[in-house]
């Protein structure tokens, strides 16, 4: 039978003594990566090459610490690489539906901005001056003479053919009149009457003559107003590109080596040339150039008219250091790649170029983004656009509404930007893998995948690493320095959240949860530094927030709704154990096993899996433990069973297949009729050849027993069996360990169903003799001799019955159950 | 303050007349001399006589054909139009509280403005009517009979008329003295400056002659020279200058008695003196 564990194994505890430090105070915070160095391997090695399709996934569980370590990592390389260029969009004056993106160096593009909104301000000033001078109106005034000469002639040639032919031309409220005159008058009706009529005739004839004459006056007229405008716009060009040139040219110089810069300010020239009306009416004049000078109530430039000529600084890198480092926390498909507003206006949404705004792609452009899997894939579209922006190398901004042909709002087509970036996706390894199955593209783009884990060796050669970890999440956190007590308490937590005394954990956000509650509780008590007290309090605190319905469900038990003795002996009756996680915390139960047995065919029925409450793990469970019994206690002839197995007063689903060894127990009591003491629990899984394997949660499942015994009163003999390979995992808590040296608690490590049965039972398991068989006294000789007489029995129902001189009746039937 | 130069101030309208700045130019400028307008509409026999003629026609520019007249709609559309331009009128002088008589007479305009201007000293009219086209207008029947007149006219191109310069012409005769002292009257109301426009030759007396008119009426003068002093030379001044209001005496040499010419050629207001 196994001895009971020693308080040490039950909970190893950090010696504060083996620190040389006094507080963490006294300790740099580390400047490397601890216990990742595989991923930290995949991160340099991501970073390092420069190729196409090397972008980085780093996979790990949640709170690893991922974004941390890998921005550490990156913010080192981006120092020694170079800032890359600004981006600004401006507007192309060919086409103003697609705006121009145009790179300039590093901090350049927001003095481009300003130096174009100076050079049209001046614009403002300098071009209605011009239309303001004296030579400028004179030579304005001779065209509008000369075309005012233009109209007269025309009209006056009719005027004066009219004339000739004495008829008199009037202007009228609707038109014009004719009318034959008389010696300078028009004639009445009566003085028209007593004319020849072939005078009349005449008169009418040539009337109708100037018809001709007068439509082609008037034709003529729109025809010199153009001509007079065409003039008029040549003079402005003349003088507005005079003007333009002389402050375009002094601009030009400051950019004179970037010439995609210099190509837009030729351009914008031409095109203020040709809108300078819009700046002479900005001034404040009424008139425009085309117009006439001076005239009142002439038209008013928009005031957005001028946005045409603003530069939009999309990125601009005026205070980066080295390569830019963005992390985009949350990556909708316009925070990804950019977007355009649309403003309303009269009832319709219009755009331009001033309009698009920067993404995290223009933003990282050069550099390294950062992006969370998850918030990735779960915004629509990001993720397809990520990967056509990284497959094409540039940035095309797109609306979800376009994509989709859903708005039919008129937008504009901003020039792609190239696109020259890292990136660096963070993510659980579920999402890796996933992506890695079903999305063909992902293993081309994202070759490099640097794989955190979540644990590190507990070695004494991590332990001062492990301190200085601590130390660095000290001072991220700005937390008072810890004591060598309280780091010892955080190491003992560490193993705890791992589950394993040979393992540190790597989820740093979890320690740091602890750390900054311990920083609480010591500012609570009035302490400068945070003692072991502290770190305690906070996990004690901890378990009381969250530990409500632990404490409802011992409840229940404790006052016997829910039936778990702890105290005396049932035959086909055991302890198990379970855990619950609820959110972040978790704790074990007692559950009382039954198994009941008969004789049948029915072999062992899983209640659970009957009534569809256990899970696949556990039905597997249930399965091995009929392969055991099989070739453990019936090598040699079939098994005639029926046998029930039930966790009681279990109303919810059951998985995995920890309770197996219990349920065999339980199994093999009600065989052998033999009482198992109900002063333990057991738990651990059981494989075909009767060995007890390790399960997961075996402190929770260890405290949750123990809280019930405590409860009630511990008799010294109660406690714990669970599978030898656990105890390295075994980090219990405090009063537990205390408990158990003092003797009265008890946690015993098996290997064997055959250990559990004789601890359970108090008596021998049994071991085969030479001539093959149990012996008597053995729990398994009781087993094996109870299948037997089953056997037995089975074949007394299965004998025909004996003849009574009537022919044989062939029922070809076989009876399915004795007695039934 | 000094005598205005004109008291009695006659503004002659037709049908077809003029924009809304017209009548606004002429109630400034009664408002300027302090004095109340009289106002001459005249029903133009000729146009009404046409529209009874069955042969008349009708040119109508959008339309660009000849059409023959609806009977009564000429006599018709005149009278509302004659009605419109005296409610403008009368607007206008409201606005800048100067009196206004309105006498509407159904008369040939040539006659009938000759009589009415018997008891004016100043002869408002306009030099274009309403346009025909943008920048086709007739010029109206009021606007000859006015210059052929002998009283002073003021022609308006376009019915405006700058108040803030007065250019005047001036080369010591009787007719350039008799400018200058209109120029200083109208400039004196609110002490502004004029633009006297010089010969090239003996222009630093003529300068002289100026100054020593100043003092009373408290203008100031700037100097600009006609060089040659023609009229072609005087209206490619006046082009330069850009704005104001031309004051030259009908005895003008610079005339030669052909008043018509600078009211064609002329980019602003003029305003021709006459002694009588």
């Amino acid at each position: 039978m196994p001895d009971a564990l020693s308080p040490a194994e039950l909970r190893p505890r950090f010696d504060p003594k083996r620190f040389s430090f006094k507080t963490t105070a006294e300790l740099k915070p580390v400047d490397q990566i601890v216990g990742q160095d595989r991923a930290v391997a995949a991160i340099r090695f991501g970073i390092g090459i420069d190729k196409g399709g090397y972008n980085l996934f780093a996979m790990g569980p949640e709170q690893t610490g991922k974004y941390q370590v890998v921005r550490q990592f990156l913010e080192k390389a981006a120092a020694r690489e170079p800032t890359p260029g600004d981006w600004c969009y401006v507007n192309n004056f060919a086409d103003e539906k697609k705006p121009r993106a145009l790179e300039l160096p590093a901090g350049k593009a927001a003095a481009l901005r300003e130096r174009m909104s100076e050079f049209i301000e001046e614009l403002k000033v300098a071009i209605p001056a011009v239309f303001e001078s004296d030579d400028y109106r004179a030579r304005r005034k001779a065209i509008e003479e000369h075309f005012k000469e233009e109209h007269e002639k025309v009209f006056r040639g009719v005027q004066e053919a009219a004339k000739d032919k004495e008829i008199a031309l009037i202007r009228t409220p609707m038109g014009l009149g004719l009318a034959p005159m008389k010696n300078g008058e028009v004639l009445n009706p009566e003085q028209f009457g007593r004319l020849p009529e072939e005078e009349r005739e005449t008169m009418e004839k040539e009337m109708q003559e100037l018809q001709e004459p007068l439509q082609e006056a008037f034709a003529r007229v729109p025809q010199i107003e153009k001509e007079e405008r065409e003039k008029i716009r040549e003079l402005n060009r003349e003088v507005t590109t005079h003007s333009v040139s002389h402050l375009i040219k002094e601009l030009s110089r400051e950019y004179e080596d970037l010439p995609e810069v210099l190509e837009h300010l030729e351009a914008l020239r031409d095109d203020v040339v040709e809108n300078a009306a819009s700046f002479v009416l900005s001034s404040g004049q009424g008139g425009e150039p085309q117009g006439r000078p001076g005239m009142p109530g002439g038209p008013m430039v928009d005031p957005a008219f001028f946005r045409r000529y603003e530069v939009n600084v999309l990125v601009d890198h005026a205070g980066t250091e080295g390569a830019p480092i963005h992390f985009e926390d949350h990556p909708t498909l316009s925070n990804l790649i950019g977007r355009i507003e649309h403003q309303a206006q009269f009832g319709a949404l219009i755009t331009d170029f001033t309009l698009i705004r920067a993404g995290a792609l223009h933003l990282a452009n050069g550099g390294y983004l950062i992006l969370d899997a998850r918030k990735l894939l779960t915004q629509p579209f990001s993720w397809e656009s990520l990967k056509r922006a990284l497959n094409s190398e540039c940035i095309r901004i797109e609306s979800a509404g376009e994509m989709m042909s859903l708005v039919s709002t008129v937008s504009i087509e901003p020039e792609r930007i190239p696109l020259n970036v890292k990136i660096v996706l963070i993510g659980e390894p579920m999402i890796y893998y996933l992506l890695s199955a079903y999305d063909t593209e992902f293993s081309k783009l994202f070759k490099v995948v640097a794989d955190f884990d979540d644990r590190m060796d507990n070695t004494e050669d991590n332990h001062e690493n492990y301190a200085r970890l601590l130390t660095t999440l000290i001072e991220r956190n700005a937390l008072k320095p810890f004591d060598a007590g309280a780091v010892a308490r955080i190491f003992d937590e560490s193993v705890r959240i791992v589950g394993d005394k040979e393992k540190l954990t790597a989820f740093t956000e979890d320690l740091s949860d602890l750390m900054r509650e311990a920083d609480h509780w010591a500012a609570d008590a009035g302490r400068e530094s945070v003692s072991a007290e502290d770190v305690q309090r906070a996990v004690d605190e901890k378990i009381f927030r969250v530990g409500r319905i632990r404490d409802r469900m011992q409840e229940q038990i404790i006052r016997e709704t829910m039936l778990i003795d702890t105290s005396g002996t049932q035959v086909g009756q055991v302890n198990g154990l379970a855990v619950y996680q609820l959110g972040q915390f978790s704790f074990g139960k007692p559950s009382r096993i039954t198994a009941a047995v008969r004789l049948g065919r029915g072999g062992i029925i899983d209640i659970e899996r009957e009534a569809k409450l256990g899970g696949s793990i556990h039905s597997k469970g249930v399965l091995i433990l009929t392969g055991y019994l099989n070739s453990r206690y019936a090598p040699h002839h079939p098994i005639t069973l029926s046998a029930s197995i039930v966790f009681e007063q279990s109303y919810g689903g059951i998985d995995g297949d920890s309770a197996s060894v219990a349920e065999t127990c339980a199994l093999l009591s009600a065989l052998s009729e033999v009482p198992i003491t109900q002063e333990l629990a057991i738990t651990g899984s059981l494989n075909q050849r009767g060995e007890v394997q390790a399960i997961g949660g075996v402190n929770e499942k260890i405290e949750g027993f123990y809280d019930i015994c405590n409860a009630r009163g511990l008799s010294g003999r109660q406690g714990v069996i669970i599978p030898a390979s656990n105890v390295k995992h075994l980090m219990l808590r405090r009063d537990i360990a205390d408990t158990a040296a003092e003797g009265r608690f008890h946690i015993y490590p098996v290997t064997t169903v055959d250990e559990a049965l004789e601890l359970l039972t108090g008596k021998k398991a049994g071991t085969r003799g030479k001539n093959g068989k149990f012996h008597k006294s053995s729990v398994n000789y009781k087993v094996e001799k109870k299948l037997e007489e089953f056997s037995e029995r089975a074949r007394d129902f299965n004998r025909p019955p004996k003849s009574t001189g009537t022919a044989k009746k062939k029922t070809g039937k076989k009876s399915e159950e004795p007695g039934t | 303050m000094s005598q205005p130069p004109f008291r009695r101030v006659l503004v002659a309208l037709e049908a077809g007349g003029p924009d809304e700045p017209f009548y606004r130019a002429a109630a400034e400028l009664a408002a300027r001399l302090g004095v109340a307008l009289s106002a001459l509409l005249v029903e133009d026999e000729d146009l009404l006589r046409m529209g009874e003629l069955p042969v008349a026609r009708q040119f109508n520019p959008l339309k660009g054909s000849l059409q023959p007249f609806e009977p009564g709609s000429l006599a018709r559309e005149v009278r509302a139009e004659l009605n419109e331009t005296r409610e403008r009128l009368s607007r206008a002088c409201e606005r800048l509280g100067i009196p206004v008589s309105l006498q509407s007479v159904r008369a040939r305009p040539g006659p009938a403005l000759e009589e009415a201007s018997e008891e004016a000293d100043l002869v408002v009219v306009a030099a274009t009517g309403r346009p025909l086209a943008r920048r086709i207008g007739i010029r109206p029947s009021t606007l000859g009979a006015a210059l052929a007149s002998r009283r002073s006219v003021l022609v308006l191109p376009g019915g405006e008329l700058t108040t803030t310069r007065w250019l005047v012409p001036y080369d010591g005769t009787d007719a350039g003295k008799r400018a200058l002292a209109v120029a200083l009257q109208l400039a004196g109301r609110d002490g502004r400056q004029i633009t006297v426009l010089l010969p090239g030759a003996g222009s630093d007396e003529l300068r002289e002659q100026v100054n020593a008119a100043l003092p009373p009426s408290g203008v100031s003068a700037q100097f600009l020279q006609i060089e040659p002093p023609t009229l072609p030379a005087l209206t490619e001044l006046l082009r330069h200058v850009s704005q104001g209001t031309l004051i030259i005496d009908a005895e003008s040499e610079l005339l030669h008695g052909d008043a018509e010419k600078l009211i064609t050629a002329a980019p602003g207001a003029v305003l021709l003196v006459r002694s009588g």
